[in-house]
């Protein structure tokens, strides 16, 4: 798939930490990833997420995983 | 993972093989000299390998004789036979060289590092031509020359070979990781 269209998919997870009070920095504490990952993931520049980190970020931020993503056109 | 971040350990060993390749440049370069410029400065001639056989006994022994006044045609063999093994020394040690390169920019799995590899086989084949292939075809050619009592001596050694194998192997493994590298890039 290129790369823009991975773009298309955008991951809230900046906005739903924000919302919560919460840094990036002691979101990523609490998933359990680097917070290198954690931008990787913010910035769209994600290509593939494991079920593990999804879990985590859905716990940590108390949402649902359809919650933390959005298709753009 | 890049070189300002490797623990010391790893700038070490990254050092040390880049100072080991630098050493086999220097004794390649060293041994195709002076294997050149053996027959002219000794003024033994061009040296031979062959076997010789003491005089009333069966067995034969491997060894080398030098032809004095040898043809331009063996002159050109035996130079053609220490250049090819002194490139093949040559080829591995630049590979060795772009595989610490390629160590020093943090990835294990680079493209790079598989052109090195394959490069090292090469490398390997060269020199295995020069340093054994040749000097067969040298004797060939030295050998209505040779002194009563020595006789054609070609030999081949296949260790090389299952080198090379070894070497396509682990290329072929290095490949593997850089697709599994590709597929998990950006995961996170």
């Amino acid at each position: 798939m290129p790369e823009e269209d991975l773009s298309r998919l955008h991951c809230r997870v900046g906005e739903l930490a924000a919302e919560r009070g919460l840094t990036l920095t002691e979101l990523a504490e609490r998933v359990g990833i680097s917070l290198v990952n954690l931008s990787v993931l913010k910035n769209d520049r994600a290509r593939a997420i494991r079920f593990t980190t999804l879990i985590a970020l859905c716990d940590a931020l108390g949402c649902q995983p359809g919650d933390l993503f959005e298709m753009r056109d | 993972m890049t070189e300002l971040t490797m623990v010391p350990r790893d700038r070490t060993i990254l050092s040390v093989a880049k100072a080991v390749a630098w050493v086999g440049l220097a004794f390649a370069g060293i041994y195709a000299f002076s294997g050149a410029v053996y027959p002219f400065l000794t003024g033994n001639g061009v040296p031979a390998q062959a076997f010789t056989q003491i005089p009333g006994q069966e067995a034969k022994f491997e060894g080398a004789v030098e032809i004095a006044d040898p043809s331009l045609l063996l002159l050109a063999s035996y130079l053609f036979s220490v250049l090819v093994a002194a490139g093949g020394q040559i080829i591995i040690m630049v590979a060795l060289l772009r595989l610490v390169a390629t160590a020093r920019a943090g990835e294990a799995f680079l493209p790079g590092m598989l052109e090195a590899l394959k490069l090292v086989g090469l490398g390997i084949v060269v020199w295995t031509v020069g340093a054994d292939v040749l000097p067969g075809v040298t004797s060939a050619i030295a050998y209505r020359d040779m002194p009563e009592g020595f006789e054609f001596f070609a030999t081949f050694n296949f260790a090389p070979i299952l080198i090379v194998v070894v070497l396509g192997v682990i290329a072929a493994l290095f490949d593997v990781g850089a697709r599994l590298r590709r597929d998990s890039d950006g995961l996170v």
